[in-house]
């Protein structure tokens, strides 16, 4: 990468390159670090949403590199600019003699913002996910970009790539989490520095910096300090809501003779719920492997190699934004063949009220809905206006999705969702805690078409106890119990069976 | 006088059949079960967070 000149020219340079090799061109300056990976990536991400203006801001004063730099980079000898540039991508046209006034107009994508260090180009990007992936992605957030004195927005998940030297992949992934959340109104603003500077020494051997990563406590360390306490998992030791309908818990296979156990990440398929229970909240999962880690964005379905399975969308610093992850249990990159290894660790920051963990939440919720659902059968004439919920279990079609949420978005959102107004009444009058945690009984068929597909749901408060999590509400089949603080239960609220949307985030 | 801001509510022919508390939706025994699964749970997260605690991420 070329260091002269970083500077110039004074504010900005505007570009439209069209073709791999102008992009390439307008690029050039960045171009021979140890690892232009995940620039590039950033830049196909970008052109898959159609960007034609490329404006290169220079002399940026990133707030996450600046701290970078005051750590790390002026104390070295050489001589390392103080600032970084930021790269603005807008899918129409503007002008270089209008953008000081016209920039709301060219509908603005996002930016990445690239420091001046050879180990590692990305300080920060915000990009919408590529059109193929939009529907996956699940914890995007909004942020406000000044351009110029312009307000703008850019929707997507921050990304973030290691410098190599004051932060590694865990400071850069822990990161990513933790500007998402920021984004979201959760937690204050932290910078790139402090995820190194502020990590417990004394909980390693080594030194910190330069940084050779963080071990699991000193990133749980992190993110409680940071007002993110993370719910912790090792995979192999996952937990199960236990539902004698889910599949079973996983045993690890027996090793044959003279070979060492296989690492749980190629045998605990317990790894996609738990994921996916948080990925539903909106919440990203951070993935620790033997020698890497990597932010989780989002989850698909797809039908290949079998109905229902699960692909991923990674955030991997070291090669890019929004990359597919096929399969959790032998995780390579279908796109490069980068083979990642099996998981090992979980860490998922959430605001510090979440206390009740989602799989105690599932376990009561489900086991409920079904026996509220099957009393309601009993009690209901023939024929029934409802497949209950035991009928769905026979035929495979029951399943559970699970997702912290607001309680005021929850409320906010429910009248969008197709429930009868009586149930939308009792839940805008209840007083639910900030946190609440929502398992909703979902028709797999309903959902494969497209159709509304939630038949019922249980709302949990998210400060109970894992031992004994608190059910506020219980609604199925038009048939609604609700909790009143003084311990009374409003019951019975009446609406109609009809199924309705998921209130968890994207498609369920 | 104040106006009551939560609707009445009035039961039907199904909703007569159900209990009033949810808790009873569930037996004695599925409730036993419940406890001692969610108990579980509580333990394996202890057992997994002692396993872990001495794992370098990159």
């Amino acid at each position: 990468m070329q260091l002269t000149d970083w500077n110039e020219p004074d504010p900005a340079e505007v570009l439209h390159p069209a073709s791999d090799a102008e992009w390439d061109a307008a690029l050039h300056r960045y171009w021979g670090s140890l690892n232009d990976a995940p620039l590039r990536r950033c830049i196909e991400v970008a052109r898959s949403l159609g960007a034609t203006t490329l404006v290169i801001e220079t002399r940026y004063l990133d707030i996450d590199y600046r701290s970078e730099y005051s750590a790390y980079y002026s104390r070295q000898f050489a001589d390392i600019p103080d600032s970084a540039h930021r790269l603005h991508f807008f899918r129409d046209k503007l002008g270089a003699g209008s953008l000081w006034q016209d920039a709301a107009q060219a509908r603005y994508l996002g930016y990445v913002v690239v420091r001046p260090a050879s180990t590692g180009l990305v300080s920060r990007a915000l990009l919408p996910p590529p059109p193929e992936l939009a529907e996956a992605v699940r914890t995007g957030v909004t942020e406000k970009v000044s351009f110029f004195g312009q307000p703008l927005t850019a929707t997507g998940v921050p990304f973030a790539q290691q410098d190599a030297q004051l932060g590694a992949c865990a400071q850069a992934a822990a990161w990513m989490c933790h500007y998402s959340a920021h984004l979201r109104g959760d937690t204050a603003r932290r910078t790139k520095a402090d995820f190194s500077l502020m990590a417990d020494a004394s909980l390693q051997p080594n030194r910190g910096l330069p940084s050779g990563g963080l071990t699991v406590v000193q990133l749980s360390d992190l993110f409680r300090r940071f007002e993110l306490p993370a719910m912790f998992y090792a995979v192999g030791d996952l937990p199960s809501p236990r539902l004698p309908w889910q599949p079973a818990d996983p045993v690890p296979p027996s090793p044959a003779a003279g070979q060492a156990p296989l690492p749980a990440g190629h045998w605990d398929h317990r790894i996609i719920p738990v994921t996916c229970r948080h990925l539903n909240s909106g919440n990203p999962v951070l993935v620790g492997t033997h020698n890497h880690a990597f932010v989780l964005c989002g989850y698909r379905r797809t039908e290949t190699p079998q109905k229902g399975w699960i692909e991923f969308v990674r955030h991997d610093d070291q090669a890019g934004p929004y990359l597919l992850v096929t399969n959790v249990l032998n995780d390579i990159d279908p796109s490069t063949g980068k083979l990642y290894g099996p998981w090992r660790t979980m860490h998922v920051p959430v605001p510090e009220k979440l206390w009740l963990a989602p799989e105690a939440a599932e376990g009561k919720g489900g086991r409920y809905l079904v026996n509220a659902s099957s009393q309601i059968a009993t009690a209901s004439s023939q024929p029934l206006p409802f497949t209950s919920l035991k009928d769905l279990i026979a035929a495979d079609r029951l399943a559970l999705r699970t997702y912290a949420i607001r309680s005021n978005n929850f409320k906010r959102n429910l009248s969008g969702r197709g429930l009868p107004p009586s149930i939308v009444q009792e839940y805008a009058l209840a007083r639910l805690p900030r946190f609440i945690w929502v398992v909703e009984a979902i028709d797999r068929q309903l959902r494969q078409a497209g159709q509304p597909a939630v038949v019922g749901e249980a709302v949990l408060d998210a400060t109970s106890s894992d031992h004994a999590p608190e059910e506020i509400a219980l609604h199925v089949h038009g048939v609604m119990w609700l909790q009143q603080t003084s311990r009374k239960i409003r019951f019975p609220i009446l609406g109609d069976p009809r199924p309705y949307e998921s209130g968890g985030v994207g498609v369920a | 006088m104040s106006e009551t801001v939560l609707p009445p509510l009035s039961p039907d022919s199904v909703t007569d059949k159900l209990p009033r508390d949810p808790s009873d939706l569930l037996t004695g025994d599925e409730r036993h079960e419940l406890d001692d699964d969610l108990a579980q749970l509580a333990q394996l997260r202890r057992e997994a967070e002692t396993a872990s605690a001495s794992l370098r991420l990159g």
